[in-house]
């Protein structure tokens, strides 16, 4: 099944240069329509008001006041939104933290910094091929 | 306590004593003018009057002592607040404790130890002075939370670039279609390796994040040293930036606390590397 790329990816980052990083190299993989937020409690706003209509979300982990692993478990824990991918997109490379953002449902998980190929095979591992 | 007051109270007595004084001997105006002339037996009801006052307060014999308790002016003396006991001042305190008690019955041992715990108590008074000489309050009141800020401007002006670089960048995407397929193409792949690069400015402000916390550590340090010396901080604090993330203490499955998980980018040998994120991730499939 082809995947639809005029699907709403969310992009959560507290660094907004980052934001406009993934937005931009999102816009080049052919995904147009991106929206951002700043940390898991604004992300998590949105996601509630959508009903679940993102077909993706790509998460930061270290944030204020809401992180991207507590982010996660709410999105996991939610029926309307728990179906929707999740890359966590993070400088945390240590072990545990794959670990426990595994165990939390994490869909796949790019460790900063990465090139945009890093980011098209995961999401392509994570939605199908485009 | 009772005893303190009293002690208080007599300490007291000659000011009281003189304002009494005074309170008695002031003259009634009369009533029926200023230029009326008092008599004798005009001015006793008035000296009764006062005296029933402070009686009627405190139920003393003597009218000087009445009065004294009516006017309290005595205060209570006021004791100097204690200092507090240091950790050093402890040792010195100790060391000449031992210093005079063994001075009393020397032997050969005993003059090792006391020569030693002297040698002890110089070392600390010349620390002492030392730590004094180099000022932690300036240490931690300017030059850290200067230094916090400007690391504060290096993530700022980084970022500032960063964005002025992608706006160039997005002017080069916007001509793409106006130019043949194959140099759209690398202009495309020129501008895709621009955007990976400006990741740069996420790690290092992360960096700089870690930095900051590390300087923060530095400063509660010198705070616990500048206490251990007996110093005072008088100055106010002035707030460093706090960029390490509070968390809550959330744990997963194997007990690790969230907040333990924040450490950012790791260091050479330590940084995982993508194909190793990745084969830890499939090991769970």
């Amino acid at each position: 099944m082809a995947v639809d790329k005029s699907m709403n990816v969310l992009i959560v980052d507290d660094y907004k240069t980052m934001l406009r990083i993934i937005r931009n190299l999102l816009r080049q993989l052919g995904f147009e329509n991106v929206e951002e937020a700043t940390d898991g409690t604004m992300a998590l706003e949105k996601l509630k008001e959508s009903g679940g209509r993102y077909g993706l979300v790509i998460s930061d982990w270290n944030m204020e006041p809401m992180t991207g692993i507590e982010l996660l478990r709410h999105v996991r824990a939610d029926d309307k939104l728990k179906h929707i991918p999740f890359i966590m997109v993070t400088a945390e490379s240590k072990s545990e933290n794959v670990i426990t953002a595994k165990e939390a449902g994490v869909s796949n998980y790019i460790v900063k910094p990465f090139n945009a190929d890093t980011l098209r095979s995961k999401m392509v591992s994570v939605l199908g091929d485009f | 306590m009772a005893g303190r007051k009293a002690k208080t109270a007599t300490a007291a007595k000659p000011k009281a004593t003189s304002k009494a004084a005074r309170q008695v001997k002031a003259p009634v105006k009369p009533k029926g003018g200023a230029k009326a002339k008092v008599s004798a037996t005009d001015k006793a009801p008035a000296k009764k009057t006062i005296q029933k006052k402070a009686a009627k307060k405190a139920p003393v014999k003597s009218p000087v002592k009445k009065a004294a308790i009516k006017k309290p002016v005595a205060r209570k003396v006021p004791t100097k607040p204690k200092k507090p006991v240091k950790a050093v001042d402890k040792v010195v305190s100790a060391a000449r404790t031992v210093k005079k008690s063994v001075s009393q019955t020397t032997s050969a041992a005993d003059a090792k130890i006391l020569h030693e715990l002297g040698d002890l108590a110089k070392f600390i008074r010349a620390a002492k002075r030392e730590i004094a000489a180099i000022r932690p309050d300036d240490v931690k009141d300017e030059y850290l939370p200067k230094a916090a800020d400007e690391l504060d401007a290096v993530v700022e002006a980084t970022a500032d670039a960063t964005n002025v670089i992608m706006d160039a960048c997005e002017v080069i995407e916007g001509v793409m279609s106006d130019v043949s397929g194959e140099v759209s193409i690398k202009l495309m792949d020129a501008t895709t390796r621009i955007y990976e690069a400006c990741t740069f400015q996420d790690i290092t402000g992360q960096r700089i994040g870690k930095v900051v916390v590390a300087m923060k550590h530095i400063e509660e340090r010198i705070d616990a040293l500048i206490g251990a010396f007996g110093g005072k901080n008088t100055r106010p604090k002035k707030k460093m930036v706090q960029t390490q993330s509070s968390a809550p203490l959330t744990a997963n499955t194997k007990g690790i606390a969230d907040a333990d998980l924040l450490e950012g980018p790791q260091l050479g040998d330590k940084a995982k590397s993508q194909s190793e994120i990745d084969d830890l991730f499939a090991s769970f499939d």
